[in-house]
């Protein structure tokens, strides 16, 4: 017979005695997580890192809201959105903070990554801190990516096919992995899903392991202090958690919240029209893709993989590599020069690349300039045989700009009269410009065709004479 | 910092706990009544008469025994309009159609469908066994009531039926607002 092994008498204090904390420790959890001492007390600096954990955890609750009325095919991803923007109470407001609320994630990160490396918190010993943050910045991107198509709207639909087609780039698995991510020959139901599934499923809980992670790793190496303090100076101001930093922690994230209920009041998250594939559209990333989409304009033809994957992967391999490649022990940026510069020189790219985009975005009117993959919609051939375009164009435009487009007849008497088949002069147009000019007219010779023509057979103008561009 | 009293201390304490209550609030509020919201859904209007569904003729209808007929519905279901089916008992006693009972096939227990038992002329459910006469009166087993009668109109020698459902599990008849 074996003997029992004996239970080991465990001394509890008294503080701990009760029913609940007797059996449950909580009491010992609560002075673990919330009394660790800070060397050198609580600081607005150190609030970053909690601020994007509540901002994380506000995308997990009103996405797991989301779910509740969201259905994701090709039917319903739509309809379910609108439902959920117009017809559930608060729905708005749920939607809103999701989607705002991914635009102040992808800001707090940048800021909280700019913060550590100017700090140089990813010198030894939290090179690991550094590495897992990194991962949770493409986790964090890859969920801003695959959410941006659920709502299956106009924009959704050609920005992820812009995305997709970037993907199919890369060289030798490129399509093979825009098929797996795709999940079929086009973006469709099976889409939907798949992205579905990483957007509530595995890229959450990639994020959540990774989370845990990066605070063990933190808390194992404590809060990186000043460097310009000594160690005793530091011992002196030295106070727990809670409540000092769970104080700063809860104010900015009082505000953070505040920001994103009113920024969500004043713009309504987008919904725009239903994903229509015979539809030509401008299609855009959001803002924080903006320097990847103006860093395409920069590579063409047999480079266009360089400004795709090539570029991107290399700062993402060296930034995630950083620590091990800056052995620089020291932590004043005015001691780090070629940090500093490599920094500032990324920085400026990035911002720069941003501006950039969103400043010169008039010229980018086609996806198809912005990714070779992504072919030119097709002029949709069912609503222009409906109002039937050819005969339009013949009667109201063909006078002027000549059956072809041209224009050539009349260009000696009238030479501000475009070429509407240059390439050149059509990508300094967008599809709105040409609707406006149709719709208003321009001195002195356009005429307004306002008053003649309806908006839709103003559109299927635009559209035809866009078309004339395309060879 | 270290040097902070024990009072100063508490009340840093406290005003922090009363902050993230303060947060904890503004951020479940609104997610109780996001999820909430079927408690608190108004009754939908049906206009009277809008709602009856055609279950066809009369004179396909197997005279002076109970069948079980399929009709469709076209309902609201949360963002899409949808066609659901649905299944009524009816019984048409006599040719001239004056003599028509039509009841739900829910049964009043825990919603089972009713199946019409024609060896002892008695509605039997399946599920937990609950029994009704031929009129689907209760005569045995857990249901709390009888089965439920539809509101019914005879229009052009067509069977027209308002489907409803009522509450279950409970003795009164209740009709459920869609």
């Amino acid at each position: 017979m074996m003997d029992l092994e004996q239970p080991v008498q465990k001394t509890i204090s008294p503080a701990t005695s009760g029913f609940f904390g007797s059996r449950t420790g909580w009491r010992q959890l609560k002075e673990h997580l919330l009394l660790e001492p800070i060397l050198g007390g609580s600081r607005w600096a150190a609030a970053f890192g909690s601020l994007l954990l509540f901002n994380f955890a506000l995308q997990v609750i009103t996405g797991v809201l989301l779910v509740t009325c969201y259905a994701p095919s090709v039917g319903t991803a739509w309809q379910s959105v609108n439902y959920i923007q117009q017809e559930v109470p608060l729905g708005w407001l749920i939607r809103g903070v999701h989607h705002w609320g991914s635009s102040s994630m992808v800001i707090l990160l940048l800021f909280h990554l700019a913060q550590v490396f100017l700090w140089g918190a990813y010198k030894r010993p939290r090179e690991l801190t550094w590495m897992t943050g990194v991962l949770l910045l493409a986790a964090t991107l890859g969920l801003a990516f695959t959410g941006y198509l659920l709502p299956w709207d106009e924009r959704a639909y050609w920005s992820s096919k812009v995305g997709l087609g970037i993907v199919g780039t890369i060289p030798l698995i490129g399509e093979r992995l825009r098929l797996l991510l795709q999940g079929g020959p086009d973006l469709g139901n099976l889409t939907l899903t798949r992205f579905f599934s990483l957007h509530g499923f595995v890229l959450p809980g990639a994020i959540m392991g990774l989370i845990v992670v990066h605070l063990y790793f933190f808390r194992l190496h404590g809060v990186t202090t000043a460097w310009w303090r000594n160690k005793a100076d530091l011992l002196k101001d030295q106070e727990p958690f809670w409540p000092g930093q769970v104080c700063k922690d809860a104010l900015v994230a009082l505000v953070l919240l505040l920001i994103l209920v009113g920024w969500t009041y004043k713009y309504p998250a987008p919904l725009g029209d239903m994903a229509d594939p015979s539809k030509a559209f401008e299609a855009r990333p959001e803002w924080y893709f903006m320097f990847l989409f103006q860093l395409l304009k920069y590579f063409r033809g047999s480079y266009e993989v360089v400004g795709t994957f090539i570029l991107p992967s290399v700062f993402f391999l060296v930034l995630f590599c950083w620590p091990l490649i800056d052995r620089n022990p020291l932590r004043d940026p005015r001691r780090r020069p070629i940090a500093m510069t490599i920094f500032g020189i990324s920085t400026v790219a990035l911002v720069g690349l941003t501006i950039g985009a969103v400043a010169t975005d008039a010229r980018m009117t086609q996806p198809a300039a912005s990714a070779a993959s992504a072919p030119l919609p097709k002029p949709p051939a069912a609503p222009l045989q409906k109002v039937n375009v050819t005969e339009l164009y013949a009667t109201h435009c063909l006078a002027c700009h000549a059956v072809d487009g041209t224009g050539n007849a009349l260009r000696a008497a009238f030479p501000t009269l475009p070429n509407l088949t240059d390439p050149a002069w059509q990508k300094t147009k967008s599809n709105d410009d040409f609707i406006l000019r149709i719709h208003d007219g321009k001195d002195p010779l356009m005429p307004a065709f306002k008053d003649k023509l309806s908006q839709e057979q103003i559109n299927a103008l635009a559209t035809y004479v866009r078309a004339f561009a395309v060879k | 910092m270290a040097q902070t009293s024990p009072n100063r201390r508490r009340f840093l304490s406290v005003c922090t706990s009363a902050l993230v209550t303060a947060i904890s609030v503004l951020v479940l509020a609104p997610v109780l009544a996001f999820v909430g919201y079927p408690l608190r859904r108004k009754a939908g209007a049906v206009a009277a008469g809008s709602d009856f569904t055609d279950a066809g003729t009369i004179a396909a209808i197997p005279m002076g025994k109970w069948s079980l007929l399929p009709i469709e519905l076209i309902r609201q279901d949360g963002w899409a309009k949808t066609r659901q089916a649905r299944s009524i008992w009816v019984l048409v006693k006599s040719a001239d159609a004056k003599d028509i009972r039509v009841i739900s096939p829910i049964c009043t227990h825990l919603g089972c469908p009713i199946g019409w038992n024609a060896e002892k002329s008695e509605f039997l459910c399946p599920c937990h066994g609950g029994i009704f006469n031929a009129d689907g009166a209760h005569i045995g087993g857990p249901p709390p009531r009888g089965m439920d009668q539809l509101d019914f109109e005879v229009r052009d020698d067509h069977l027209w039926v308002r489907w409803q459902d009522f509450r279950i599990s409970v003795p009164e008849r209740i009709a459920v607002q869609v």
